[in-house]
């Protein structure tokens, strides 16, 4: 077995992080013990009649045709919201499926051979009072894009709204929606929500001179954002060695946490109900190379958990600090129970993962919705 | 910009080829201050090196690498070592700024590593890379110099310059001449310092004795780059500087650099409430104003306080095939400016803007031809006579290639077209086509001629049918404009220079302007004239920039004295001011010494005493308060509360009314200030706006109702406003909310007006002049009208902290200036002489009388808030749940309820009880009658 990697902490009270290989891997594997949840799906087909939902018992017409589902966002388990690829929204309760939405505020258009001219709809974020999907609108000669967002409140009405570029990440915790801009300004709204809480994120200090003299790439590039509540949350911002750099907000402001050696890229962030973060990183140099560790940060300490020397993953997202979950490379998926890393199957690749306040969590793979029932629903 | 900068470079080219730029022209001998040299002009300078700055006695070599701007020295060995911002210590301000780092150094004779930092930070390094000391000012360090007598000169890119005893760090002096970086300072052969900015040339005794300053236009990145094959500054025995484009002898004339200090004063009394985009005067009673509409552009004619408007149109009046396929269509109309036709009617000068090529091709690129419209008979229509002579010359959507006629005068010449163009002039009624081979940049009416401003070459004047060239001065920025009220008084302008040229009709003078000059220059004589931005005025001896102006996109002035402005806001008439400024005397640093490390502040036990609620402010018809940043209390005790969402009005009994619902402010400034119940000082910003340092107004909130205050700090955003128990009330503001490239860059206002005073609430704000330039925070009103106004050194805020404690009634009395290891986040005034201030890293400082004692609280967890009831009862709120309380001899913690994470960021005492507002909750803190304050 290869020796933990050690922490060094920083004078200052930061965290150097270091990560090698996928540290705590046994030489010869054992296998995971497998995910004690019921793993279910079901689909979402278009057919005659429009986006229909199909359980994995249903048969489902043979002239139909799967919709392929980009983003998934979920109040509850009964309040599933999807984005399929050509920019429509569908609601479903995990029984039926209703119609919400084609194209919100007239987007959802690209012409890819031209610089992906238009506006494409990527993502759909679900919070206590509004639903947000995201775009990104090109032109001809742009270098990066617009974001462009089409909010659905209670009342049922769309409201279209656009700002100068388009966020780095989107994220709904509770009531509020939050966004972290890629913005080169230092007071523009960074990280907002459809709430009035906004703040300036980390930002460049006014005398640094970018290297390369570029107005846009001046700005600051975040990895990954979780926001718990208007006081506290995390965001891994690139530095000006674009290394990440993990930053904790109080509410005021933003306090550097911890760095990472080498050529750590931190994939994703979640933070669970102890206000502890749950990080996925790796080494690999390509831009596509999954991560292949996990790292829970309680405010102090940056603890690694311990993953086998297979295990690849892109995104970590959570119920609680005894049910945290992450999507593997092809048909895996893995939970943290509290105690222990646990390997389940899906039917193909996870492109999406949400997981909703009453404990399910939901994978968008090829053609299918999977979904682990909660606890007292599996076997 | 970089179109225009080619534009402006092939205009200094040709401006030289030109036959009149050949003649030298001789700038006539103006103010001068001058030092004469005593000491022999041949004298050799003590210092000779032959080793490189970056070299150290021991052979080690240090560098700056690039990204990260971290110091990686070599030794003789090849062994590499690199120093980083963590280890070069630069204070701390701002918790999350990426990239401060180093900027510059330079080893001494000793072995000392001397580093220049981001945030203003000078920092000596033993040979075993231990910080010896570390002093800080203002603005990123751009030079390092090696002077005799064991002193250096420092550099910054905020225009500050100092010299410093390199053993010790001790400052011997310091003085902020310009805004605009400086570059590196050159120690002279002939044992002067040399100071080069964008505004020209400063020179100086070692011992800190101006000797001259000559102004010159300069690149603004004159401290921080350097251009290829560009031969370094050196300044020989006499005196005599050369390279880097420039050539000054000692002898020479040396128009000094003007004072950028804002002395001038208007009154601006609003006209009209009209988005006015230009403005023409086609008689001594009557205003022509091209407006935005609320639909199309318009026209508003303005005379005996009526006003008649005129629709005009949005297209052209013909449709045309803008492409093989297309149908025919009417196009959109871009008006670019409204003038006085020959015909004596107004034309408006306008381009029909055709299709992209491209969908989405940027604006500028769209291929547009002139159209001109007449308003004759209360209609607008197109003149096709002219336009039809354009019509074969195309440009593009580009605001600069529209037509070019007189905006002033009777407009007898257009000009039109870009690599190919014509010019139209009008005689009697009818006009003559002339080609030009090169461009018209501008063209004026000045008494009898009208002038046209080549793209390169001398400015000609209309003679007959005759251009004829006139002496036209030489400026490395290239002429680009020419204004003035006759042959005998005429100015001379470039686009981004700080030299403006008058011509008396004999010679040239060169004077300079405290600001560019983009737009140019209006006259109305010889002592009176304004740059067409309305920021600068001219008095007859000096420019100076106009304190609380509007900016103008239109300006009027009359030969009677009367003065119009007209911008985005409205239609404006100035008038000299009867208002005083208030100068305060020049500020004495207390501390010249590097700080040491402050100690630590011992607490004590917890307090008791006292009940600590947390609190939920009730909304009638709306959802409670139950986080806040910010507490403000009246002189009468009534307490704003300012929520994410909504600012509110808390009366005794805690409930609450909504005041305001627009103002949705990212940062945790002071914009708010309450004078009574319902009724203060506020600052409205538009949040999406990216015009930084303008986007405060001022606004008087009264009754429900918020209207603009007839004075605005203009070129800052307004980061506090307080006052005192009489009225006596402050307006501080900040000129570092900019993008990164914009605050490397020279700004005007650097040097300008940062605060409004005002005796009490019956007395109109007055401009406070002489307040040190430094990044502002935060300030406190003493009891005799003074401030405590606290900050940091350099923009962000980063660098160390600063304390300006302006004495006695409006400050005027005596301005003495404290230095502190880390940004100041907040001040509370106890007396006229005593005030307690906090900020990061724990600190505390305590000033009383001249003394100040410095100390940092244990967790060194970022102190936000601090507030006064007294020398005896003082409160501290900040990071990690930190609320202390002082009672005249300890401070002590308080057991808080929001938990150990809880930012507290504003506190606030009203009727006895103190307001704590924290993102995490508020708190409503009382004596519970066990505890007295002291």
């Amino acid at each position: 077995m290869t020796k933990p990697q050690n922490w060094m902490a920083l004078a200052i009270g930061m965290v150097l992080v270091g990560t090698g290989s996928s540290a705590l891997a046994d030489e010869k594997e054992e296998a995971l013990l497998p995910i004690e949840r019921k793993i279910s799906t079901f689909s979402i087909r278009v057919t005659k009649t429009g986006y229909t939902h199909f359980a994995s018992t249903d048969k489902a017409p043979p002239e139909s045709l799967p919709a392929k589902i980009i983003a998934i966002s979920a109040r509850s388990s009964k309040e599933i919201w999807m984005l399929t690829d050509t920019g429509v929204v569908l609601q479903d309760d995990g029984k039926e499926l209703k119609f919400r939405q084609a194209k919100p505020c007239g987007w959802g258009a690209v012409n890819r051979e031209y610089n992906w001219l238009g506006t494409s709809l990527y993502n759909i974020i679900v919070d206590e009072n509004e639903v947000h999907v995201f775009g990104q609108h090109r032109g001809m000669n742009t270098r990066v894009g617009a974001e462009r967002r089409a909010t659905l409140s209670k009342n049922g009405k769309w409201t279209c709204s656009e700002k100068g570029l388009v966020p780095d990440h989107e994220q709904a915790s509770g009531a509020l929606t939050w966004r972290a801009a890629y913005n080169m300004d230092g007071d523009a709204c960074r990280i907002g929500s459809s709430s009035g809480h906004c703040t300036s994120g980390p930002r460049f200090a006014p005398t640094h001179i970018d290297p390369v003299r570029d107005s846009i790439d001046m700005g600051i590039h975040n990895a990954a954002l979780w926001m718990h509540s208007p006081d506290d949350g995390w965001v891994v911002t690139l530095n000006e060695l674009f290394k990440p750099v993990l930053y904790r907000f109080n509410g005021v402001a933003w306090t550097m946490q911890s760095k990472f050696v080498d050529s750590v890229r931190v994939h994703s962030i979640w933070g669970d109900e102890q206000h502890q973060l749950w990080l996925t990183a790796g080494t690999g140099t390509e831009w596509n190379d999954p991560a292949n560790q996990i790292f829970r940060f309680d405010g102090k300490n940056l603890k690694q958990i311990p993953t086998p020397k297979s295990f690849k993953t892109k995104r970590v997202h959570g119920h609680s600090s005894r049910d945290v979950w992450f999507s593997g490379i092809g048909d895996v998926v893995y939970q943290w129970d509290g105690a222990r890393l646990r390997q389940g199957k899906v039917p193909g690749q996870v492109e999406d993962m949400w997981v909703s306040s009453d404990n399910v969590a939901f994978f968008v793979v090829p053609e299918a919705i999977a979904f682990a029932a909660p606890p007292k629903e599996s076997p | 910009m970089l179109r225009l900068r080619v534009f402006l470079g092939t205009l200094v080219l040709a401006a030289c080829s030109s036959t009149e730029a050949k003649k030298p022209v001789k700038t006539p001998i103006v103010a001068v201050s001058s030092s004469p040299n005593k000491e022999p002009a041949n004298k050799p300078a003590a210092a000779k090196r032959s080793r490189k700055l970056n070299e150290s006695p021991n052979g080690d070599v240090a560098s700056i690498v690039i990204p990260g701007n971290v110091i990686e020295i070599v030794d003789k060995t090849n062994a590499k070592r690199s120093l980083d911002s963590a280890i070069l210590h630069p204070p701390p301000g701002e918790k999350g700024l990426i990239g401060i780092s180093a900027r510059t150094l330079t080893y001494l004779d000793d072995g000392t590593l001397v580093a220049g930092i981001g945030d203003g930070t000078v920092v000596a390094l033993d040979n075993r890379d231990t910080p010896k000391w570390s002093v800080g000012f203002r603005g990123a360090i751009t030079g390092i110099v090696p002077a005799n007598e064991d002193r250096i000169v420092i550099t910054t890119q905020r225009g500050v310059i100092a010299v410093l005893k390199s053993t010790s760090g001790e400052v011997l002096w310091e003085k902020h001449p310009m805004s605009g970086g400086l570059a590196s300072a050159v120690f002279g052969a002939d044992e002067r310092i040399y100071a080069i900015g964008p505004r020209g040339v400063i020179s100086y005794s070692l011992d800190g004795a101006l000797i001259y300053s000559h102004a010159v236009t300069l690149s603004e990145d004159i401290c921080c780059e350097e251009k290829k094959g560009e031969t370094p500054v050196e300044v020989d025995a006499s005196g005599h500087i050369t390279g880097r484009g420039l050539d000054i002898h000692f002898e020479d004339p040396h128009p000094a650099i003007a004072d950028a200090t804002p002395v001038t004063l208007f009154d601006y009394e609003k006209v009209l409430d009209e988005k006015v985009l230009g403005l023409l005067a086609p008689g001594p009673d009557e205003l022509l104003l091209h407006v935005s509409g609320q639909k199309n552009n318009e026209v508003v004619r303005y005379a005996g306080g009526k006003t008649q408007r005129f629709p005009i149109p949005a297209r052209t009046s013909k449709a045309e095939r803008t492409g093989d396929d297309t149908k025919p269509q009417k196009l959109p109309l871009e008006i670019d400016g409204l003038v006085a036709g020959p015909n004596g009617n107004p034309w408006l000068i306008a381009r029909a803007i055709f299709p992209p090529y491209d969908p989405d091709a940027p604006w500028q690129t769209r291929p547009s031809k002139a159209v001109l419209l007449e308003l004759a008979d209360k209609n607008v229509r197109e003149r096709k006579d002219l336009q039809a002579q354009f019509d074969e010359y195309w440009v593009t959507s580009s605001e600069s290639s529209h037509i070019q006629c007189s905006i002033e005068g009777s407009a007898k010449i257009f000009c039109f077209g870009s690599d190919l163009q014509v010019c139209a002039i009008y005689e009697g009624g009818q006009h003559q086509i002339v080609e030009r081979k090169t461009q018209v940049v501008n063209v004026r009416v000045i008494g009898k001629y009208t002038y046209i401003v080549p793209l390169s070459g001398p400015v000609e004047r209309l003679e007959g049918q005759q251009f004829v060239p006139i002496t036209t001065p030489t400026d490395p920025d290239g002429i680009i404009d020419v204004a003035g009220t006759s042959e005998n008084d005429l100015w001379f302008t470039s686009a981004y220079g700080y030299v403006a040229h008058h011509w008396d009709g004999k010679t040239f003078k060169a004077t300079s302007l405290p600001m560019a000059a983009g737009l140019g220059i209006a006259a109305r004589s010889p002592t009176d004239a304004w740059s067409r931005d309305g920021l600068m005025h001219w008095d007859g001896t000096r420019w100076s920039v106009i304190a609380d102006s509007r900016s103008a996109a239109g300006i009027v002035l009359r030969p009677s004295g009367e003065t119009w402005v007209g911008n985005g806001q409205g239609l404006f008439r100035a008038k000299p001011s009867t208002r005083l400024s208030v100068q305060l005397p020049a500020a004495k640093f207390v501390d010249t010494k590097p700080l040491n490390k402050p100690e630590t502040l011992t607490l004590g036990p917890t307090q008791t005493g006292y009940t600590l609620t947390k609190t939920s402010l009730a909304i009638k018809n709306g959802s409670p308060v139950t986080t806040a940043k910010r507490a403000e209390v009246a002189r009468d005790g009534t307490l704003w509360i300012e929520a994410w969402d909504r600012l509110v009005e808390v009366d005794s009994q805690s409930n609450a009314t909504v005041l305001d619902k627009d103002e949705k402010r990212i940062e945790f400034d002071r914009w708010f200030y309450p004078e009574g119940p319902g009724r203060g000082l506020l600052t409205h910003r538009d949040r999406e706006s990216e015009s930084y340092n303008t986007r405060d107004e001022l606004r008087q909130f009264e009754a429900g109702k918020a209207t603009k205050s007839p004075v605005q700090l203009t070129g800052h955003d307004v980061v506090a406003i307080a006052g005192n128990a009489l009225g006596a009330t402050w307006i501080l503001g900040s000129v570092e909310a900019r993008t990164l490239y914009e605050l490397q860059r020279p700004n005007a206002s650097e040097l300008g007006v940062h605060a409004f005073v005002r005796s009490d609430e019956r007395s109109t704000f007055r401009p406070v002049l002489g307040l040190p330039a430094v990044a502002y925070r935060n300030l406190a009103v003493t009891p005799d009208g003074g401030a405590f106004l606290i900050g940091s050194l350099s923009p962000g805020a980063t660098g160390e902290g600063v304390i300006v404690h302006a004495r006695g009634p409006l400050g005027a009395k005596e301005v003495v200036r404290y230095r502190v290891q880390s940004s100041v986040l907040a001040v509370a005034a106890v007396s006229n002489d005593e005030a307690w201030a906090v900020g990061a890293m724990g600190l505390v400082v305590h000033i009383k009388g001249n003394v100040i004692e410095r100390r940092t609280i244990p967790s060194q967890a970022w102190l936000r808030a601090v507030v006064a009831n007294g020398p005896n009862d003082v409160w501290i709120g900040g990071d990690d749940g930190t609320l202390l309380h002082f009672d005249g001899k300890n401070w002590r913690p308080m057991n808080q309820p929001l938990g150990p994470r809880a930012a507290y960021s504003g506190l606030a005492i009203s009727n006895g009880v103190i307001w704590a507002t924290s993102p995490s909750g508020i708190v409503r803190i009382t004596n519970n009658g066990t505890t007295m304050p002291m």
